[in-house]
């Protein structure tokens, strides 16, 4: 009978860390691995029959994984923690759900602890646990919402708010251990913690809501910005037409002159052929129109600080937009980040020369778009094509190396995402695909 | 073989010349089989050519704006890239229109000829042009190297087996990256029906498909292969020596 209850409470213990773990993954699919899923199961299996022994010790073994798992992952400290928080509240209080309802049922007295009782717990634990993780993951799905959590305060505030919940959970949980309370009053506890919750969410939600404002702002400060730098490419351009109409003119009117004057020699047509080859055509029209009719906001003003950057480092630009290009908008953040890095890298890489030259068009074809960025090389300078996308590995001095990486990762995490790297008769040339959703 | 070509440019005095330029390069080549079979302002009539003669050969000279139809230069272009790989396009336009990248990948043209640089400099760069394309015209169809045929999206590529080293895949993504000499490119499949088509191919582990024919050592020291072209991949010390095994290769 002592042996068969040890198994029954070893297995509930079990299943409720194996919930743990699978709530754990489900909320970040970045750990989900054949190789954490395994430390996972180990940890779960030694540490549930230890807790039996020791009380808590499943706490120091969640510590020993999150410090194994998070190498594999490119998540800070905080969001590792954060995810690993909100797994453990996810569990612990629809473990507590669960309970309460079973007592409330049932009620105290009658309550042994049967198989059947750990049972039901353990039944209503997973369901409701798995409600509220795909609930929360569907939260931050939408599209809104995901978008910002690039931002570190806003991911600040979310993780802190976290922490604060545990703690305050935590502090209540053991305050009604201590105090002995029975366990009639579960529902109290639950009562409180949900209040505790929603008092925290409230401030969450305004700290992040304000900050969303000053993002607002911020974009749409570089949007005037993006602005203004058009107009004043058009200010350029008219005073140039202006110029050269009134050139033309003055052509025109020695033209008329010599043929008026019967002149065979004919050296205002030559001259008027000669200025033509030289103004028309190079300079006369809008540089990168099209880029400023591109529709996605991010994706433009990446482009055009970049191209900005390249231009006042002297650098020889050709930008290339295609009429049609069209931007998913599921794939903007993820697309700007990308193309920031690899600006930053081309645009590093090219200074080199003495004639530094950056290309970069968007085509769109039926079913995809492809980003070009293409820059020149210092001749005879050895890549070894296969390491670039390497953790720390550069070409530069004094440089982390840690962007390409960073790249490979963001397209890892993305099937639509795709990325060729070609190195050629002095050109480097990386070509991001993205697919269009089926 | 007769070469077919076609031009399609909405200034009248432009057209006649370029006709005039191209007939004064058939006559000085009298052992070249081409004639100009269509010359027109309108696109529409270059889409129903192509229609009605999918096996000829073709040698276009386009421009790329054509304010009087709806079509664009480079949609049409396009089109024909699409219906027939092996023509010859050349485009003559002006600078303001020439966007060169994307040109190259829609429609990888044999030349863009600019407006700007006088006739004189157009009719040469044209005549140079249909040299390359007479000299390339005969041994295209002898060529018989093995490739490897894969697809982004809906575009089909083609990469020469003997120049890929090797595949590589990354757990959670269902793509896999093609590493050759100066070249990686991702793509979506499986290392799994890679092998199927590639059963030369040797799987040194789980997420790495190796070309045997292009190692050249196997680096102990510092865990790595090494390619012909010296391009070097990380291997694990274990897969390394079973490597090893497999392939008896000298260190």
């Amino acid at each position: 009978m002592f042996i068969f209850s040890i198994l029954s409470w070893y297995s509930t213990n079990l299943l409720d860390t194996i919930l743990f773990f699978i709530i754990l993954f489900l909320l970040s699919p970045q750990f989900k691995n054949t190789k954490n899923i395994y430390i996972a199961l180990t940890i779960s299996i030694i540490f549930s029959f230890l807790d039996y022994y020791l009380d808590g010790i499943s706490l120091i073994a969640s510590f020993i994984f999150i410090i194994i798992i998070r190498k594999s992952t490119n998540y800070s400290w905080l969001s590792t923690i954060s995810f690993f928080i909100l797994a453990f509240l996810i569990t612990s209080i629809t473990q507590n759900i669960a309970s309460s309802l079973l007592i409330d049922s049932f009620g105290t007295r009658n309550l042994s602890p049967s198989t059947l009782s750990s049972i039901i717990i353990v039944v209503i634990n997973y369901i409701l646990s798995l409600l509220l993780a795909f609930l929360i993951k569907y939260f931050f799905k939408r599209k809104s919402i995901s978008s910002f959590f690039y931002d570190k305060t806003v991911r600040g505030i979310i993780g802190i708010a976290i922490v604060i919940t545990l703690v305050c959970y935590l502090v209540l949980m053991i305050v009604f251990n201590y105090l002995q309370i029975p366990l009639s009053y579960l529902r109290i506890t639950l009562i409180i913690s949900a209040i505790i919750i929603i008092l925290i969410g409230i401030g969450a939600f305004l700290f992040i809501s304000s900050r969303l404002k000053e993002i607002k702002l911020e974009s749409e400060i570089k949007n005037l910005k993006e602005r203004n730098i058009y107009i004043k490419e058009l200010e350029r351009k008219n005073i140039e037409l202006r110029k050269f109409k009134h050139d033309y003119k003055n052509f025109l009117l020695s033209l008329s002159a010599s043929l008026k004057s019967n002149d065979i020699q004919n050296d205002s047509i030559r001259e008027l052929l000669n200025y033509a080859d030289a103004n028309v055509g190079s300079n006369l029209s809008i540089e990168n129109a099209s880029l400023y009719k591109l529709q996605d906001s991010l994706v433009r003003g990446i482009i055009i600080t970049k191209l900005i950057y390249a231009k006042n480092q002297n650098i020889e630009t050709n930008f290339e937009i295609d009429e049609n290009a069209n931007i998913p908008q599921k794939e903007s953040v993820e697309i700007t980040r990308i193309l920031g890095i690899l600006f930053d890298n081309a645009i590093e890489a090219s200074l080199f020369n003495d004639y530094p030259q950056l290309n970069f068009a968007i085509i769109s074809f039926s079913g995809y778009i492809e980003l070009i960025i293409k820059n020149n090389i210092k001749e005879q300078e050895n890549i070894d094509i296969n390491k670039i996308y390497t953790t720390g590995y550069t070409t530069k001095k004094e440089h982390s190396g840690l962007g390409l990486s960073t790249v490979r990762e963001i397209i890892n995490s993305n099937d639509n995402l795709l990325l060729q790297t070609k190195f050629k008769d002095g050109y480097f040339t990386t070509i991001l695909t993205v697919l269009e959703d089926k | 073989m007769l070469l077919n070509i076609i031009i399609c440019e909405d200034n009248k005095a432009l057209r006649t010349y370029y006709q005039y330029m191209i007939k004064e390069y058939i006559k000085t080549h009298p052992g070249v089989d081409m004639k100009i079979i269509l010359s027109t302002a309108n696109p529409k009539e270059v889409t129903l050519y192509m229609e009605s003669h999918p096996h000829d050969t073709k040698f276009f000279l386009l421009d790329i704006e054509f304010p009087e139809s709806k079509m664009r230069g480079i949609d049409l272009a396009t089109s024909i890239r699409q219906q027939d790989l092996n023509a010859k396009i050349v485009f003559i336009t002006t600078h303001e229109e020439l966007t060169p990248m994307i040109f190259e990948r829609k429609v990888e043209p044999l030349d863009y000829i600019s407006k700007e640089i006088g006739l004189e400099a157009i009719k040469s760069k044209l005549f140079q042009d249909l040299e390359v394309t007479i000299n390339r015209l005969v041994p295209s169809n002898q060529k018989n190297k093995t490739t490897f045929n894969f697809r982004i999206g809906p575009k089909p590529y083609e990469f020469e087996i003997n120049q890929i080293n090797y595949f590589e895949s990354y757990e959670n993504t269902h793509n896999v990256f093609l590493h050759s000499t100066n070249e990686i490119i991702e793509f979506p499949d499986t290392l799994k029906t890679i092998e199927t088509k590639l059963p030369n191919f040797y799987r040194a582990h789980k997420s790495l498909l190796v070309n045997p024919d292009n190692i050249k050592s196997i680096d102990s020291n510092n865990q790595k292969l090494v390619f012909i072209d010296n391009t070097t991949c990380d291997i694990s010390r274990r897969k390394l020596a079973i490597l090893k095994k497999h392939y008896h290769i000298a260190n």
